[in-house]
C-alpha cells in the first residue's frame, strides 16, 4: 500500500491490482458512467489492460481514494496541456456517495496539483445537465470558460481555487 | 417557535425548498437541492441556529432530516 499523499482524512494511494475490480464496478454504474467523457462500459479485460498501462504513463496520475481504511473511489490528474492539468474523480462507496468527502477529495487534489505540478490552471469538463457537478465545481473555484450543447468547460487558477477554499475552510477543518 | 419549527425553517432556507418538504424521511441526495454543496450550507446554518459544533462523523452521517434531529439531540437540543 503506497500513500502518495493525504489531505482532509482522504488517502490518495497508488492503485493496486486488488482495487481494480471494485473500481471497475463503480465506474460502470450508470450514475457514475453517464457523467464521464467516455461513457462506455469497461470490461474486465479493458480494466486489466488499463491497470497494466498505469506504470508507463508519465503525464497522468491515478489515485485510489481511501477513507478509514476503506476504498471509497478514484481520482486522476492529466497533464495534456503545457500549462494546465485536468482532474476527475468519483466516490463509489455507497455510504459516501455525494457526501462532503467528495469536496475533501476535490480540494485535496487541487492543492496537490498546484503544489506539485508545473501548472497555472486546472480544467474540468462537465455535462450541461449535470447541475450537481457544476455546483460542486463552482464551489471549488472553477468558472465556466466555454460551453456547447454537449459540454461545459471550466477552469480555475490557483488564486481562484484558494479564494474558494477559504470559504470551505470552516467545514474542511472538521476533516483535518 | 419550537425547536422543530427552527429545524424545519433552517432546512427550508438552506436547501431552498418548501417547509412542507422538510419531513423526517427526507434524505440527502434524493432531491437536487440537497447535494454536497448545499449540505455544507445546511450544516453551517444548523450550527448557527442551535449553537452547536458538529464533528466529521456528524456531518457525514447527517443523511436525513430524522437523523439530523438525532444528531442535534445528542448535542442537547430537545425535540
Amino acid at each position: 500500500m503506497t500513500v502518495i499523499f493525504k489531505r482532509y482524512q482522504i488517502e490518495f494511494r497508488a492503485i493496486e491490482h486488488d482495487d481494480i475490480e471494485q473500481l471497475r464496478q463503480w465506474r460502470n454504474r450508470e450514475d457514475i458512467r453517464l457523467m464521464m467523457v467516455d461513457q462506455s462500459e469497461i470490461s474486465v479485460e479493458q480494466q486489466q489492460a488499463w491497470f497494466e498501462r498505469l506504470s508507463t504513463q508519465t503525464n497522468r496520475y491515478h489515485f485510489a481514494l481511501w477513507f478509514r481504511d476503506q476504498l471509497i473511489g478514484y481520482a486522476n490528474t492529466s497533464l495534456d496541456e503545457p500549462d494546465s492539468a485536468s482532474t476527475g474523480l468519483y466516490i463509489g462507496h455507497e455510504k459516501y456517495r455525494g457526501s462532503m468527502l467528495a469536496i475533501c477529495v476535490g480540494v485535496g487534489l487541487s492543492e496537490w496539483c498546484f503544489e506539485q505540478l508545473p501548472i497555472s490552471s486546472i480544467d474540468a469538463q462537465v455535462a450541461p445537465y449535470n447541475q450537481a457537478a457544476l455546483r460542486f465545481n463552482e464551489s471549488l473555484g472553477y468558472r465556466v470558460v466555454e460551453q456547447n450543447e454537449n459540454w461545459v468547460f471550466l477552469s480555475k487558477t490557483q488564486h481562484e481555487f484558494e479564494q474558494a477554499r477559504e470559504r470551505l475552510l470552516p467545514m474542511l477543518s472538521r476533516f483535518s | 417557535m419550537t425547536n422543530t419549527d427552527r429545524l424545519v425553517a433552517t432546512f427550508a432556507s438552506s436547501l431552498n425548498i418548501e417547509a412542507s418538504q422538510v419531513v423526517d424521511g427526507l434524505e440527502y441526495n434524493t432531491i437536487p437541492q440537497w447535494d454536497s454543496v448545499a449540505h455544507m450550507v445546511l450544516v453551517a446554518a444548523l450550527e448557527k441556529e442551535f449553537d452547536v459544533m458538529l464533528d466529521m462523523d456528524d456531518i457525514i452521517e447527517m443523511s436525513s432530516v430524522g437523523i439530523a434531529k438525532e444528531i442535534l439531540t445528542k448535542h442537547d437540543v430537545v425535540f
